[in-house]
């Protein structure tokens, strides 16, 4: 115990009112604090929400990637690429992600699933099959962050410069 | 390496928000109360153990945890303002059967919970029979009855 005993009326106690109302200071601005962390996470500041959900697009591509800026370790991510209508000589469509990103995410599941995957240097492409040669579509990228902090990927069609996107990884 | 980090995260921020809410969270142990500590309990479990349900990593959360507790105890037996921090001081919130209504606000108890204490034990039955009422630093309320 720390012996800060002191005689208050007939009791030995180490009663310190001035103590007492730092501490009831702290806890104020502690509610406050907690009332601010409630706030950001229903608006989305640590995933899922307002703030979180965007989408990014490059008029030069057809294609737009929508994300969620912030996730979490190891839960549940999804991307959606959007591929709009493109010249497709053979009606595949090839979509490309980085190596640095793959590496840092386990994907879960592809959905449709792709079908082929090829490996390049420095990516891997998943190749979809086109119901019509210059069509687009849709694709669901189901995966879990497997690292802490800034998640960088890239993405693109093969033969068109890539969309870099960056996703907060909270612990 | 994660186990220790988990734990010892989960162990400050608990300590944290403890803290932060209050001597009274927790203390009074209403039924709700009880419910509330096994839904924390839960959620903070998953926070420690992640998906590595094996006995090493369960051992190294609880040598984390149980580390901990004997840190900050000898910490706070050599620190009395560490230990004024985390654990708070005892406050008198009766004098001589008077309640001391503003300190009893900041504390968020009421004459209600004094009285419940003064029943127990002691088993007395108005406030003047209270020479003291002190809010201890657990959150409990000790009672000192009038000799006369």
């Amino acid at each position: 115990m720390a012996s800060g005993l002191k005689r208050v009326g007939d009791l030995d106690i180490n009663q310190d009112l001035d103590f007492q109302g730092r501490c009831w200071a702290v806890q104020r601005i502690g509610w406050i604090v907690m009332a601010l962390l409630v706030l950001s996470a229903l608006l989305g500041l640590f995933g899922r929400g307002l703030f979180s959900h965007t989408l990014i697009r490059d008029p030069s591509i057809p294609l737009s990637v929508e994300y969620e800026r912030f996730g979490r370790y190891q839960s549940p991510l999804t991307l959606r690429l959007h591929v709009d209508p493109f010249p497709s000589g053979d009606g595949k469509m090839r979509l490309w992600f980085s190596r640095d990103f793959l590496r840092d995410v386990q994907i879960q599941s592809i959905a449709p699933p792709p079908d082929r995957v090829e490996l390049s240097p420095n990516g891997t492409i998943y190749l979809f099959g086109l119901a019509q040669p210059s069509q687009g579509g849709e694709v669901t990228v189901h995966f879990e962050a497997q690292t802490i902090g800034p998640l960088r990927g890239k993405v693109g069609l093969t033969d068109s410069p890539a969309i870099a996107f960056t996703q907060w990884i909270y612990p | 390496m994660d186990a220790v980090l988990r734990a010892l995260a989960v162990y400050l921020f608990l300590m944290i928000i403890f803290r932060i809410a209050g001597r009274r969270t927790l203390m009074q142990m209403t039924s709700f109360d009880f419910v509330l500590l096994l839904i924390l309990s839960e959620a903070t479990q998953n926070a420690m153990i992640g998906n590595d349900y094996s006995v090493t990593n369960s051992f190294l959360v609880i040598l984390t945890l149980i580390g901990m507790d004997i840190l900050f105890s000898y910490i706070k037996q050599r620190s009395p303002l560490f230990e004024k921090w985390l654990n708070g001081l005892p406050m008198i919130i009766v004098e001589h059967g008077r309640p001391l209504k503003d300190l009893m606000k900041k504390a968020r108890v009421d004459e209600d919970d004094v009285m419940v204490s003064a029943r127990e034990p002691p088993g007395l039955e108005r406030m003047e029979q209270i020479k003291y009422a002190i809010i201890e630093s657990s959150g409990s309320i000790s009672i000192i009855p009038n000799k006369t």
